[in-house]
């Protein structure tokens, strides 16, 4: 790079500057356009993500752009080297490295273009692969394939991570692409997941299946609801006799998410887990939309499995379940159990399409009592905007974030925010609740970004807030 | 400068707690006087803001640099020359919000720019040869020509052809009108 007769410039930044400012720019931005500044730049790119990454990007967003045409835009195999996008999470591997993710909703790909697919995904090491819901692209043949593939261009079959890392298992039933009892010995003998996604349509059978063989390979277990799950109530059992046998099925397992089906599902949540089993696992995640489980079974949960360091899910306007059995003068909770030190991070719920207007919100009362060690908390924040003619709800939701900032442990420095729902929809429709509050803490009126009103109130409090974007291609377009 | 505000600098802090109570100056020879009374500026602003945790860190795949405040976005109005010593500062005073501030600046500098007005903007020499840049282009070409540009050359391709269209309609009339006039 060359330097010039200003004082100071870009250039004069080391490079272990250069890589944070880089690194605010959009992925396309990143790959595409700092790789062309010079050589320096290029470099402080490639040597972030080791040049893994630069054709991904551009190739969801024609995939979400032109569905139709995406394999003719498909660059040759050779140029398939791996994808990195940021901000979508299907599968909850946010952290995972090196990770693709292709949500089903961009997807089919034209047939044909599985050849393709298929070369690229043995050309890679960490993949996620969700393409799509049809199971198109997950035949049985798919995998043993893309293993072939690997095989021939010299690359040890046992050494390579996962070919699957996540297997949606959803994908593997549709269009009977396996056999149902065959889907066991396909995950152990060929996907190798190291995380198995379902629905809870299927979630009991699954559960039965997988515990059939041995899954040493999966470390993460996502057992997955879907939001148009119409059968009957289902239980998803999880006794301590259960979780025996769940840790015969999954030795390796050290993470358990489970998401019950929407409102019919219930979980058999019993108390205790065996003894050798509670230093097994760093993360038990249980989403609901119901009322349960009540903070005092989570709690419950994280005494018996003491190595926890996260945990979640509530729903937080599920106030009911969630009042204590009485209030000191002060407003602190009594009758309530014996906080969990070791809980670090909590995921939970902030629902804005149901209840009315309650205060004061006690739940961040709870989780300060609870979990007073927290440093973390990440807010699923629910939006509907077709329920645009409501707008009090909007306020009181923004109400509810304001009261749970203002309760959390002072520990908690950072409050992850994921928007869920029709965020665009609730700008256009039902903004003048938030807009309200945005006045409140500061902002312009007419300031239509959640973020901003969010990031206010955090501000406030003295907290960062962290936008989990769900849309992942606003910062593509 | 009170000790609240010199401590929002981990050097400083730092260097506080090792000296103890002292009137004695403390140098820092990489930073001019004018960049440190700017500095300054900005740490009595943020004087009691909570200063970063470790765990702040934790999420960098989602980092963001649109979430600047009104006042931040009005102290870092410089010019790049004092932009960029105003980063080298944070980041030799290590105040990780300031530096935070300035590499989110330059990025929204970058945002939407081609490599041609980013090298302009920050006067960087092109040193790639030009076979090298058309490598890198065909490379990344899937990454670089947005879609909306390839869409826009595609509308021009179209303007000029229906262009055509028009010149040999028109054109066609002149010739019938001339054709049978002749």
């Amino acid at each position: 790079m060359a330097s010039t007769a200003d004082p100071v410039g870009i250039h004069d930044l080391p490079r272990d500057l250069l890589l944070p400012i880089l690194s605010y720019l959009s992925p396309r931005h990143f790959y595409g356009t700092a790789t062309l500044v010079c050589r320096e730049w290029r470099s402080v790119v490639h040597a972030a993500f080791g040049g893994r990454v630069r054709v991904a990007v551009a190739c969801a967003f024609q995939i979400e752009k032109h569905p139709a045409d995406v394999d003719d835009r498909i660059p040759p195999e050779t140029k398939w080297e791996a994808l990195l996008m940021d901000r979508i999470d299907p599968l909850g591997l946010r952290r995972t490295p090196n990770r693709v993710y292709v949500l089903p909703r961009f997807a089919p790909l034209r047939r044909g273009s599985e050849d393709r697919v298929v070369g690229w995904v043995a050309g890679t090491a960490k993949v996620v692969f969700s393409l799509s819901e049809v199971g198109d692209l997950i035949r049985d043949g798919f995998a043993a394939t893309a293993r072939r593939r690997l095989e021939a261009s010299n690359r040890s079959a046992t050494g390579f991570e996962p070919l699957c890392a996540a297997a949606w298992l959803n994908s593997l039933l549709s269009d009977h692409v396996l056999e149902f009892r065959n889907i066991a010995s396909f995950l152990r003998a060929d996907a190798c997941p190291s995380l198995i996604v379902t629905s809870a349509d299927n979630a009991a059978e699954f559960w039965e299946l997988l515990k059939l063989e041995r899954q040493p390979s999966v470390r993460v277990l996502r057992l997955h609801a879907v939001s148009r799950w119409s059968g009957q109530p289902q239980s998803v059992p999880l006794s301590g006799e259960e979780l025996a046998r769940l840790r015969a099925s999954f030795p390796n397992a050290r993470t358990v998410v489970i998401y019950p089906s929407e409102k019919s599902a219930t979980i058999e949540f019993e108390e205790p887990f065996p003894t050798a089993d509670a230093e097994s696992f760093d993360h038990l995640e249980i989403r609901t939309s119901l009322l349960w489980p009540a903070p005092q079974d989570l709690l419950s949960t994280s005494h018996v499995l003491p190595f926890l360091s996260e945990i979640g899910t509530y729903q937080i306007s599920a106030e009911p379940a969630l009042v204590p059995t009485s209030h000191s003068h002060d407003g602190v909770p009594q009758g309530l159990p014996q906080p969990a030190l070791s809980i670090k991070v909590l995921h939970c719920w902030l629902d804005t399409r149901s209840m009315g207007y309650k205060a004061p919100n006690p739940y961040g009362t709870w989780i300060a009592h609870c979990f007073p060690n927290l440093v973390r908390v990440h807010i699923a924040l629910s939006l509907d905007g077709r329920d645009n003619s409501d707008t009090l709800i909007r306020a009181d939701t923004a109400e509810r974030f304001r009261q749970l900032l203002e309760r959390l442990p002072r520990g908690v420095r950072t409050v992850a925010v994921r928007p869920s729902g029709h965020l665009t929809g609730l700008v256009e429709a039902g903004w003048s609740g938030y807009a309200a509050l945005g006045r409140e803490a500061g902002v312009n009126g007419t300031e239509r970004s959640l973020r901003r009103v969010l990031a206010r109130l955090c501000a406030k409090e003295g907290r960062t807030l962290l936008v989990e974007e769900e849309e992942i291609f606003e910062h593509l377009s | 400068v009170d000790k609240e505000v010199a401590d929002r600098s981990v050097l400083l802090k730092n260097m506080l707690e090792d000296v103890g109570e002292s009137d004695k100056p403390i140098p820092l020879p990489n930073v001019t006087g004018k960049v440190l009374k700017k500095v300054i500026t900005y740490c009595e602003h943020h004087r009691n803001d909570p200063l970063p945790q470790p765990d702040d860190d934790l999420d960098d795949t989602k980092r963001r640099s649109d979430d600047i405040d009104d006042w931040d976005a009005d102290f870092i109005k410089v010019d790049n020359d004092q932009l960029f010593e105003l980063i080298l500062a944070a980041n030799y005073m290590d105040i990780k919000p300031l530096l935070d501030l300035g590499c989110k600046t330059v990025a929204n500098m970058i945002k939407g720019k081609t490599p041609e007005q980013i090298r302009e903007m920050f006067n960087i020499e092109n040193d790639f040869t030009p076979e090298e840049e058309e490598q890198i282009r065909k490379e990344n070409e899937y990454v670089s020509l947005p879609l909306d540009d390839s869409m826009m050359l595609g509308g021009i391709a179209c303007l000029l052809y229906y262009s055509l269209c028009i010149a040999n309609q028109s054109g066609c009339q002149h010739y019938h009108r001339w054709a049978s006039e002749s």
